[in-house]
């Protein structure tokens, strides 16, 4: 990627529990004033700070040479982090990871103002710690798992099957499977991993709680940036899918929007690296004051 | 773990270095492999660092120029840097430990780095080659490279190929594997067992004292793509054999 404009710094950041928590600081060689956020890019799953295709690496150094200063760290029991010993939960413990790292911030470089940056379950890592803590100013969603199919996914999905002739075979199981998408969501179609994390389904609880999260953050003029792929195409598969399920939080002046039809889920492709990156560092400006 | 920046101003490389359990008097520096290999097998080579430190040995791990949380961008650098990089690593640390000999560990095509840098080096007292890669273009194949415009390089699986690099990497063949390695072990735990009896061959015949074993384990390089991109595991017994025989 050559998406760095301007030199920046890095340094090992060493911070949480008996100092356990691994990350790495990008600085802006300039002076990003007293105002400007510092972002905070979040563990997507179980892959390290570096990020798939090393796109937070690339990503935080272009944020840098944009003048934001900006943390990537790896969560209890990833990477080069300890496990923690002070919690039981991995939800526990995933928050209190990113309150270490958010006061660790706050401490060493005065930061008041935090923007969060997530793909996959970092994505829906950022809105519930959002929720709760006002420093956060900002949050990148990027393919955050949620309850997000609609009829007009099923049908996006069937046509883009009907093209594909190897997924004619089975067509009386596959008639059973998308029937039932079809039919109207009852309240358990939401598969939840016990860590909050909700895959697909139409579930009208889930939908209801996602909302109330997002709604909340908007109301408090939390800049929120949404970024889906069709990566996972069985979760979400057109441009208008996000606005189908969340009319509101769509339309609300401090939500923005993209979709990236021909990314994948973990951007292997530089050309949606750079896109992706160009994307964020331009919203990211936006929320600078 | 003391995870640090080290190297020249130029050429900064991040390194995670885990000191011995108690007055340690050896040393291994750990060689990933590249591209999603290297953030899929990440945690199996933390693992196999942290054993190695409780059995007394100094472990440095290190990302190569352009490559993890070390400076630069894969355009930058290439093979002849990382070479370069692998022997700045090895010089940091017998500095940091004060010892006069370290092994080195690789896998996948760090293992192709490590022999390289072993086979030019006096100070290397053993190397091991874990699923090494010793044929270039087969595994260009298995990058699944995909061209991109003219001059413009490629993509393989999330890493960027410059034209340059794959020259490079199409040069790794069997005849880069000894003379002058120290005492060395092939570690398969991928393909057949005879998978890597080609490169024991190699290794026999200029007269390096090289045993292969076949250990079937996870391929944690390895792991569905455009999906998750998770890893698939860890290689247990595979990081005890190496343990065990660096011990």
């Amino acid at each position: 990627m050559d998406v760095v404009s301007r030199p920046v710094q890095e340094k090992v950041a060493v911070f949480g529990e008996a100092r356990g928590l691994i990350g790495v600081l990008t600085l802006p060689t300039g002076d990003p004033g007293l105002q400007a956020p510092h972002v905070v890019l979040l563990s997507t799953g179980i892959l390290h700070r570096v990020g798939t295709s090393r796109l937070w690496v690339s990503l935080a150094r272009a944020l840098g040479a944009a003048g934001l200063a900006c943390l990537r760290f790896d969560y209890s029991g990833i990477g080069d982090s300890e496990r923690r010993r002070d919690v039981g939960s991995m939800r526990e413990s995933v928050e209190r990871d990113i309150a270490d790292a958010l006061a660790y911030l706050s401490k060493t470089r005065g930061a008041e103002r935090i923007v969060l940056v997530g793909l996959c379950s970092g994505a829906y890592d950022a809105l519930l710690v959002a929720q709760e803590d006002r420093r956060v100013v900002g949050a990148v969603l990027i393919d955050m798992p949620g309850p997000f199919l609609t009829w007009r996914h099923t049908v996006h999905h069937l046509l883009q099957r009907a093209l594909r002739p190897a997924s004619w075979k089975h067509p009386l199981q596959k008639f059973l499977y998308h029937s039932r998408m079809l039919l109207p969501a009852g309240p358990a179609d939401a598969p939840d991993d016990g860590a909050g994390y909700v895959f697909g389904g139409r579930s009208p609880a889930a939908r209801e709680r996602m909302h109330a999260q997002l709604m909340r953050l908007l109301e408090r003029q939390v800049e929120l940036y949404a970024i889906f792929t069709a990566g996972i195409e069985t979760n979400y598969n057109h441009r208008s899918q996000f606005r189908e399920v969340f009319p509101a939080a769509a339309r609300h002046p401090a939500f923005s929007y993209d979709y990236l039809p021909d990314a994948d889920h973990g951007f292997s492709v530089r050309s949606d690296r750079a896109g992706l990156i160009a994307g964020i560092v331009r919203w990211a400006r936006t929320v600078t004051p | 773990m003391n995870p640090f920046f080290f190297g020249t101003k130029e050429r900064r490389l991040f390194g995670a270095y885990d000191p011995p359990r108690g007055a340690g008097r050896r040393g291994a520096v750990i060689c990933y492999p590249w591209a999603r290999e290297y953030l899929l097998a990440h945690a199996t080579i933390r693992h196999l660092s942290r054993l190695l430190s409780g059995t007394g040995f100094h472990v440095l791990r290190f990302d190569y120029f352009g490559t993890g949380d070390s400076a630069g961008d894969v355009a930058d650098g290439g093979q002849d840097q990382w070479l370069a990089d692998v022997q700045t690593a090895v010089e940091e640390l017998k500095d940091v430990g004060q010892l006069a000999q370290v092994g080195l560990i690789g896998m996948r095509y760090g293992a192709a780095l490590a022999a390289w840098t072993a086979g030019r080096r006096r100070d290397i007292d053993r190397l091991v080659l874990w699923d090494p890669v010793f044929d270039g273009r087969a595994y260009l194949e298995e990058l699944a490279v995909a061209p991109q415009a003219a001059g413009a390089g490629a993509d393989a699986k999330g890493a960027v190929l410059t034209d340059r690099l794959r020259h490079e990497m199409e040069t790794i063949t069997l005849t880069s594997f000894g003379p002058g390695l120290p005492r060395t072990l092939i570690l398969g735990t991928a393909g057949p067992p005879d998978a890597y009896a080609p490169l024991q061959a190699q290794l026999a015949g200029a007269g390096v004292d090289g045993a292969l074993e076949h250990l079937p384990d996870v391929h944690v390089w390895e792991a569905e793509w455009g999906g998750s991109g998770q890893g698939v595991g860890m290689a247990v017994s595979a990081v005890n054999r190496i343990v065990a025989w660096m011990s």
